[in-house]
């Protein structure tokens, strides 16, 4: 196991920041933590990192529990925080070398690996520059090469995409998705579409708790739609089940005798052409027959927003 | 049971009990010198990125600026001879290396700005965090820390002994080294217990201002106890009290040094404070951690 947190739970002076949580990941890949602001993923991810000790609760990271064995968890893990928090007037290679040290890379293997991170972050040309004269993108590149300095197996980002250029952008997801199949990586986002790129799982937070977990590799695969139709709620959700195996319906609301219901399926080639080739043979009026949003969005939706706005 | 096999189950006992404990040994050395490897390299890169910054020169500036004053003031008073000292500790000499005013307050205006940011600036820019997610516990950044701070205030002080080397070299006439050797040692063991207390106060404020501040009060209540033990003997006190307030007296113990005289059990008592104060502030910091 690769990662595991169990119950864990976190307050500040009486405010329950985080409630609760229990994850694992088994796998190598790259796992999503999505939610709103204040959700309680940057506390999440502090504690992964053991820098913050938990209230109550376990995280457990290659075998090594952070309370009780901080410093080999520490090993084990590449840290990129929120803030780009870099000594300003220290160089970009003194300042690797520098997190190289403290991370026991060996001195004969240190430059190799410097140059290594360095490539990898787009950052070669700027090695002998001074940190606070770099860019905010750049500066952000240097925390994620000494995040990946002595090539850790768990890599914990927080919102690792915020003040990079478009470009840069796709240079980090292109590198993600190489690291993916050898690392596990963990990254907080609050960006929808950046998650459903890049990430194999999502975790959705909301309010300090886990309120959703999904599998892309298995959600991404599934069709979604939206269907108004007039007839018997019964016969409409049984006949709709039928089209094909694995065929989902959820009924959303009903006006008279109109029912709207979402229809997803995840071995349906065009589930919309299915639908409404269904409705003809069946003689149903159609009032609506869209492609729901995204998945993703929907469900992050349906996490985070209280009850009472869901239906609005 | 023959005595043979006792003999021989005793003898392996033995030798199991001494294996362990050389295992356990080898263990406690093996940590120690990982934390020595640890601190140096912390240690190096905080008085690196010291000496990075223009405030390391200016307050080099300073220091040289107002030890050449007191030095002029030495000069002065050494060649009319219009000082007549009561105790050794009044001469000229030792007063130079000793409390005088210009390196107390010099001391005093060092001390903070070195040791301000040492935990509280680079907690608030995020830096500690980044520290305390590498491999190395607090325990090991708070004395890598104190380390570069006493390095760079005693640094700081070195335009005094120069001073002072070159009246040794050049001046002529008599010259006690004592006055140098117990000044330089008095100095340095002062300064751990002045370090120690600004990395405690850094550690507990919020801000390095707040850190500052603290630490400024910290030196005025010690400055202030120093006088202590010459108001308990003008209130004609037992001399138990007076005794127990001279250990409290640190700039005392700077008067006492630069005299010539270096009491090992001072210097034990900086020592001790200094690993006290360093000890609460490890506690700070990660009571701030878990909170």
């Amino acid at each position: 196991m690769l990662v595991r947190v169990k119950n864990l739970a976190k307050s500040f002076q009486g405010t329950r920041a985080v409630d609760g949580v229990s994850f694992e990941i088994s796998e190598f890949g790259i796992c999503g933590l999505i939610g709103p602001n204040g959700a309680g993923k940057t506390t999440t991810l502090r504690m992964l990192t053991s820098y913050l000790t938990p209230t109550a609760g376990t995280v457990c990271i290659a075998g090594f529990d952070s309370v009780r064995q901080p410093l080999p968890l520490r090993g084990r893990i590449g840290y990129l925080p929120e803030g780009s928090a870099l000594p300003q007037d220290a160089r970009v290679d003194e300042y690797l070398a520098f997190r190289a040290g403290l991370k026991g890379v060996e001195r004969r293997r240190r430059t190799a690996e410097l140059d290594r991170c360095l490539q990898i972050c787009g950052l070669t040309g700027q090695r002998r520059r001074i940190l606070g004269r770099l860019s905010h993108g750049q500066q952000r590149r240097a925390a994620l090469a000494d995040a990946l300095l002595n090539d850790p197996p768990v890599l914990i980002l927080d919102e690792p995409t915020i003040g990079l250029d478009p470009l840069q952008v796709l240079h980090l997801r292109g590198f993600l998705s190489e690291v993916a199949s050898t690392h596990c990586v963990l990254i907080s986002t609050h960006v929808l579409s950046e998650a459903e790129a890049v990430c194999d799982r999502v975790l959705i937070m909301n309010g300090g708790r886990l309120a959703d977990d999904i599998d892309l590799r298995e959600d991404g695969a599934r069709q979604a739609c939206f269907v108004e139709v007039d007839g018997v709620l019964e016969e409409l959700t049984a006949v709709f089940t039928g089209i094909a195996t694995g065929v989902d319906v959820k009924w959303l609301s009903s006006a008279g005798c109109w029912h709207r219901l979402e229809l997803s399926a995840a071995s349906v080639e065009d589930l919309r052409s299915e639908v409404a080739a269904t409705c003809l043979r069946q003689g149903w009026k159609v009032r609506e027959l869209t492609a729901s949003p995204r998945s993703l969005e929907t469900r992050f939706v349906r996490a985070v927003l209280p009850d009472s706005r869901k239906a609005a | 049971m023959r005595a043979s096999e006792i003999g021989s189950r005793g003898t392996a006992r033995v030798a199991g009990t001494a294996e362990s404990l050389a295992a356990r040994l080898r263990d406690i050395g093996g940590r120690a010198v990982h934390d020595l490897r640890v601190v140096t390299w912390i240690f190096i890169w905080e008085l690196r990125g010291y000496f990075r910054k223009p405030t390391s020169c200016v307050l080099l500036l300073a220091c040289t600026l107002v030890a050449g004053w007191n030095f002029s003031l030495l000069v002065t008073l050494l060649s009319t001879g219009r000082v007549v000292p009561v105790q050794i500790a009044d001469e000229p000499l030792a007063q130079f290396l000793g409390p005088n005013v210009f390196l107390v307050f010099s001391l005093m205006m060092v001390l903070p700005v070195v040791t301000m940011g040492v935990v509280a600036d680079e907690r608030r820019r995020g830096i500690w965090e980044m520290l305390l997610t590498a491999p190395v516990d607090v325990r090991q950044v708070i004395w890598a820390k104190f380390a570069a701070a006493w390095c760079v205030v005693v640094l700081n002080t070195l335009p005094w002994v120069y001073f002072i080397s070159v009246l040794y070299l050049f001046g002529g006439g008599d010259f006690d080294v004592g006055h140098l050797i117990g000044g330089c040692a008095g100095i340095a063991t002062n300064c751990l217990t002045l370090c120690a207390i600004g990395v405690f106060c850094s550690a507990c404020c919020r801000t390095p201002f707040a850190a500052a501040v603290a630490t400024v009060g910290a030196t005025i209540g010690l400055l202030l106890l120093s006088l202590l033990p010459r108001v308990l003997e003008y209130w004609r006190l037992s001399p138990l009290w007076v005794s127990s307030a001279k250990w409290l007296a640190c700039w005392e113990h700077l008067a006492e040094f630069s005299s010539g005289v270096i009491d090992p059990r001072i210097v034990i008592g900086h020592i001790t404070a200094a690993a006290v104060f360093l000890w609460l502030a490890v506690q700070v910091s990660e009571l701030r951690q878990s909170n």
